[in-house]
């Protein structure tokens, strides 16, 4: 058996997987009947199909010819999803200011070439813009600093 | 008739204050800021900006909102004729002769046979919204649950139809966006669902949040891999206004256009993406000289940009009447309007007739605002698309944490950014087109009402959906999609068609 269409494989056993992580967190939602459907009923349904398609897409891939995999470009993606993640943890306790420069600090790892002056002076002015626009202009009740 | 023009005096009168026009003007030069930025999209640049209407009041913000909206779409097709560089699939047809206009040291009228042709297009379109809106949404009155959900379902099934690539990922799509819909509190019983117990997904996914990560951060990743090849245009832009003879010449498929767009776009599920198409194939095939097509004729930017401004506009009238949104971007609407904490639906029109109204007016204002923005700053834009990508993917990322953040003040929320991010990217490396799982995520938990409604009035019957003619009617229509899509012939043109985008 030969897989003629990889990036379909992969896909289907995503949709599996995904059918999976939702039939274990409905558990114990009452299903109910159609007349009266419960909290679980329209999940149920939705996720059975998920696991239904995901599994149509897979056997497929062994039938028919699709595209091969494209490399995932981690090279870009972690350093951009981690700046995410460090602006997400650091807003609360250090404020816009410090979070945004951490953003600057962990995405510049993503860029295509890396000029740290470029880089410093663009998050500089940047940074100041989104003051400007969010807290002063806007007035968004945001933390500034690290609260003391 | 007379009533239109009453209630537009209303709505020109809410929507022409100061501040609103203002706020209007702000958005539509934002939404051109973001929106010309290569490989952003009307659905990303909505996304990243939706967080700075917030503070204003409804009104104010849906007119921004409608600013920033055609703001997003005049910039991608500034991009697709300076840059060669389609945000989305409906300016892929601008870059035909649009860029070869650009190239031949012709950019000024391309851009501005673009603005001036949008602009009319918009303006009628307006008017048809203003005409059809209240005879639709009297209609709509009649509207039970079985019908909304038929509808819906029309909807689903025509976004399948009209997605790119494999039918059965985009079914795939739909049912996902459905079934992250269902996350969150059950409408009944407000027993949590599928929430792994994060207290900030209680309320159900954020939609800003799903759409930032789906649209804006993916879109992000994919340009930072394909090698910067931006050479845009280093001649300078003379001439920005066309010549009397650009004008005739386009004049006729300014007109195709409008009406091709203004039809395509009432049609539920998203029949605006094909007006652009329509109107190219409709004027390639009426010219007498179709050899010049693809070389930079310019009736091939005339008549697409009408069709494309006119079916954006006419899709708001699905939205405004039945609540229902037609395409991902006027799910986006959707979403924006119920943060503002407004139900779309017929009742909006007599319960607040000043919002009603004062968003249609600024429909047209907000085209206007694109003539007066884009005419004289076409120079800014075209320095805007020189700098470098390095220095612009982090200010975009920077401004889609803040306005995350700004929702509900949670840094979690920010984080799912990030997995939502990552899921955008797989969906796309793996041939899965994001757009029909934001279109279902937004109709899931209306369908899921409208359904168990029906099926309590019917007790348990679903016979109910075929009995009452309207609901049989659109079943009928969304399996007569959904046939035509799995005819061989018709999918091996559909293929075709939508081969010739990439």
């Amino acid at each position: 058996m030969r897989v003629r269409s990889p990036q379909d494989l992969v896909g289907g056993i995503a949709l599996i997987a995904l059918a999976a992580l939702a039939f274990s967190q409905i558990g114990d939602l009452r299903i109910g009947t159609a007349s009266r459907m419960g909290p679980g009923y329209f999940p149920t349904v939705l996720a059975g199909l998920t696991g239904l398609v995901g599994l149509v897409l897979a056997v497929r891939s062994l039938v028919l010819d699709g595209h091969g995999l494209e490399s995932l470009n981690l090279r870009h993606g972690l350093p951009l999803l981690g700046a995410i993640l460090v602006f997400g943890l650091t807003i609360r306790p250090l404020g816009l200011v410090l979070a945004s420069a951490l953003l600057f600090l962990v995405s510049a790892f993503a860029s295509p070439e890396l000029k740290w002056r470029e880089t410093l002076v663009a998050s500089v002015v940047l940074i100041g813009l989104a003051v400007l626009l969010f807290v002063v202009l806007l007035d968004l009740p945001f933390p500034v600093w690290p609260r003391m | 008739m007379d009533s239109v023009f009453s209630n537009l005096a209303l709505g020109f009168s809410a929507a022409g204050t100061p501040t609103n026009l203002a706020l209007c003007f702000i958005g539509a030069l934002v939404g051109t800021l973001i929106g010309v930025l290569p490989g952003l999209g009307p659905i990303a640049t909505i996304a990243i900006l939706l967080p700075i209407t917030f503070s204003l009041d409804p009104l104010g913000a849906l007119i921004m909102l409608a600013g920033i909206y055609y703001g997003a779409q005049y910039g991608g097709s500034t991009t697709a004729i300076l840059v060669n560089m389609p945000g989305e699939t409906s300016s892929v047809v601008t870059t035909l002769d649009g860029h070869q206009m650009a190239r031949q040291g012709r950019a000024g009228p391309a851009l501005a046979i673009a603005a001036l042709g949008s602009f009319f297009a918009g303006s009628v379109a307006t008017f048809l919204v203003a005409l059809f809106g209240p005879i639709l949404a009297s209609f709509a009155q009649n509207f039970g649950p079985p019908e909304y959900f038929a509808l819906m379902l029309t909807g689903l099934i025509g976004a399948i139809v009209l997605a790119s690539g494999s039918v059965l990922k985009a079914v795939a799509m739909v049912i996902v966006g459905l079934l992250l819909g269902c996350v969150g509190s059950d409408i009944e019983t407000g027993e949590q669902r599928l929430t792994f117990g994060i207290a900030q997904i209680a309320e159900g996914i954020n939609f800003t949040t799903l759409a930032v990560g789906l649209f804006g951060v993916a879109e992000i990743l994919r340009n930072l891999e394909k090698t910067q090849d931006r050479s845009i245009l280093g001649a300078k832009i003379t001439g920005l206004m066309p010549t009397w003879a650009d004008i005739k010449q386009s004049i006729m498929p300014v007109l195709r256009g409008t009406g091709i767009g203004s039809v395509l776009g009432i049609l539920p599920g998203n029949g605006a993406v094909l007006a652009p198409y329509a109107s190219y194939t409709l004027e390639k095939k009426i010219s007498r000289t179709p050899q010049r097509f693809g070389k930079g004729a310019i009736e091939g930017v005339a008549g697409p940009e009408s069709a494309n401004n006119a079916g954006a506009q006419t899709s708001f009238i699905p939205l405004l009447t039945l609540g229902i949104p037609p395409n991902a971007v006027m799910a986006m609407m959707v979403g924006a309007m119920t943060i503002q904490g407004i139900v779309p639906g017929p009742t909006v029109m007599n319960e607040n007739p000043t919002l009603f109204w004062g968003m249609i007016a600024s429909m047209w204002i907000g085209n206007l605002m694109l003539v007066i923005i884009n005419l004289p700053l076409v120079g800014v834009w075209v320095r805007l698309l020189k700098v470098p990508y390095r220095i612009l993917f982090p200010a975009i990322l920077m401004f889609c944490c803040i306005g995350v953040y700004s929702i509900n003040s949670s840094g979690i929320e920010v984080m799912l950014v990030a997995l939502f991010g990552a899921v955008g990217y797989f969906l796309v490396k793996h041939g899965f087109e994001p757009a029909p799982l934001l279109l279902a995520f937004v109709l899931g938990p209306l369908m899921e009402e409208n359904l168990r409604r029906s099926f309590l009035i019917a007790r348990g019957d679903p016979m109910i959906f075929v009995n009452r003619p309207l609901s049989a009617f659109l079943l009928l229509v969304a399996v007569g999609l959904l046939i035509l899509v799995l005819l061989p012939a018709i999918r091996k043109r559909r293929e075709e068609v939508f081969h010739e985008e990439e």
